[in-house]
């Protein structure tokens, strides 16, 4: 199958959106997608794409990474016997332990879709840190030191713990879930 | 095999799902913020159980241990308080068409032919599906524009759920779903629009480009793959990876704020520029629900638009919003058929329809 754009390369990634009950579906070369910014899906043509759905496989090609080789596909996850290939056709994964086994190329595919493979938002209440509430004071003054000297990554992740502890103050203070 | 055990509450799902065809949602309510225009909130949250393999791959006696797992979880939650619980392969095709007309199921979870269950809190606000395509679906519906209160009452039940339950989970991924599309917070807020004058100034597409729509998605009235019908979309949030999910929230509640503007200058502009054409599709809309003696359902919805229009801008001063709601959930084709048993072709159930309209509008015109 050629690039629907330049209609010369092979295709490497395709695109499909839903929109008003309407799908278009987009294939195109690695070299039509750089220059066209779809390989970041929130760079780029957001006013085309909705909703992005990467092919993992043009994903290999794009890497050309050697580790991440074609066979990779066919290769199955111990617990629930999910492949790479089966994935493709359905979309949806097997077990939490495919999450693992396919680590690598999950961690490519989130990014694509949505922009980033880190989780940042709130866990299980079992997994929270909690914090007393003058950790909290010290947690948020070394948030705004570590944003000021740039450091991203601390940020982040006192930002978790700031959260983690905030929607657990939340939870205490209110009856039957409503805000009190 | 213990999983070959009944489930406890599968004898009473027939009567439970009975019980639920007399009643109605709680979320069609009428004071909320923004109800002209946004219909209601939802929030969902896909949840799976570490250890078991997700609903689609894994077999019959896994799903039934899953079940057990979250029904002991739930059955004593102080969140789902006066829950019902359904034996979804104890109900007929007619039923689980009932249930996903009133918004509790998905049509493929509709579909299911592995054991599933489903979980309808007191007065409809919180439901969870059990073995879609995730473990658990929890949703959270609320009327109006209210994404803050909708997500604060899942995020208590998921809470509560999360201590009992052990969740698939990992800290550089969140919670891990069958579809990498949730994988996160697996959160999906919807809000259920209705958007007349900009449908008939044909500006949806416009506006819907402008939603961002990296981040946004548009449906149909039944959700993923369905139609628009009655000028109502659904419009949700796509990402749900690398933001929290009071982002998500915020951003849910900006982009319904922001459509809500956007049909209110729609509809001034729309009375001002064409107000007889306006009024006019809004009178007929009411002439033909009064007098008709047919209604398909997909017709019904159309005409409601414009009724509930006309109310909006205040052309029809005694309609009460409620009401348009009411006639929309209850005179779905499954709805129409569990209230009147014999009517199981379309022509009786249309016929039906436009009877019950007829009765419910001459008290107003």
């Amino acid at each position: 199958m050629l690039c629907e754009i330049c209609k010369k390369r092979p295709v490497a990634i395709a695109f499909t959106q839903v929109i008003n009950n309407k799908k278009t579906q987009l294939a195109v070369c690695m070299k039509c997608a750089e220059e066209k910014g779809i390989t970041n899906p929130l760079a780029g043509l957001p006013e085309v794409f909705g909703k992005i759905v990467a092919n993992i496989l043009g994903e290999e090609l794009m890497l050309g990474a050697s580790e991440i080789s074609k066979k990779a596909s066919g290769r199955c996850c111990p617990k629930c016997n999910t492949s790479l290939n089966k994935f493709e056709k359905t979309g949806l994964l097997g077990c939490d332990e495919c999450y693992h086994f396919f680590e690598k190329e999950l961690a490519m595919l989130l990014r694509r879709i949505h922009g980033s493979n880190k989780h940042i938002g709130s866990r299980p209440r079992p997994r929270r840190i909690i914090s007393s509430a003058k950790d909290l004071v010290k947690l948020r003054a070394e948030l705004a030191q570590a944003i000021s000297k740039e450091k991203f990554e601390r940020a982040a992740e006192l930002r978790d713990l700031l959260r983690d502890a905030e929607r657990e103050a939340n939870g205490k203070n209110s009856d039957r879930g409503r805000k009190a | 095999m213990p999983s070959d055990r009944p489930l406890e509450f599968s004898k009473t799902t027939a009567k439970n799902l009975n019980a639920l065809t007399k009643r109605l949602p709680h979320w069609l309510g009428n004071n909320a913020p923004h109800a002209n225009i946004i219909i209601s909130t939802r929030v969902r949250l896909a949840r799976n159980l570490a250890g078991y393999k997700f609903p689609r791959t894994a077999e019959s006696g896994e799903l039934y241990e899953v079940i057990r797992e979250v029904y002991s979880a739930i059955a004593p939650s102080r969140q789902l308080g006066d829950s019902i619980f359904l034996d979804m392969l104890r109900l007929a095709k007619l039923e689980r068409k009932f249930l996903v007309e009133r918004r509790l199921i998905s049509p493929p979870f509709a579909a299911a032919e592995n054991p599933a269950m489903l979980v309808v809190g007191e007065n409809e606000y919180l439901s969870v599906m059990v073995n879609e395509e995730d473990h658990l679906r929890v949703q959270s519906i609320q009327p109006g524009l209210n994404v803050e209160e909708a997500w604060q009452q899942i995020a208590q039940l998921d809470d509560e759920l999360g201590e009992s339950l052990d969740y698939a989970f990992t800290d550089q991924f969140g919670y891990l779903t069958a579809c990498p599309t949730n994988t996160g917070t697996g959160m999906r807020v919807s809000l259920f629009v209705h958007l007349p004058a900009l449908a008939i100034l044909e500006e949806i597409e416009k506006v819907m480009k402008k939603l961002t729509p990296a981040e946004i998605t548009v449906r149909g009235f039944y959700g993923e793959g369905t139609e628009v019908v009655g000028n109502i979309f659904q419009i949700s949030n796509q990402l749900t990876l690398g933001r929290t999910d009071d982002n998500i929230v915020k951003r849910m509640e900006e982009v319904g704020q922001k459509l809500v503007s956007l049909e209110d200058d729609a509809r001034e502009r729309l009375l001002e520029a064409q107000p007889v054409d306006l009024h006019d599709k809004v009178y007929r809309a009411a002439g033909i629900l009064k007098y008709a003696r047919t209604l398909s359902s997909l017709e019904l919805l159309n005409l409601l638009s414009y009724l509930r229009l006309g109310s909006d801008l205040g052309i029809f001063k005694n309609i009460d919003r409620s009401f348009l709601n009411e006639l929309m959930v209850t005179l779905q084709p499954a709805h129409i058929q569990k209230a009147y048993r014999e009517m199981d072709d379309d022509r009786q159930r249309d016929v039906q329809r436009a009877h019950v309209v007829r009765e419910k509008i001459a008290e107003l015109f």
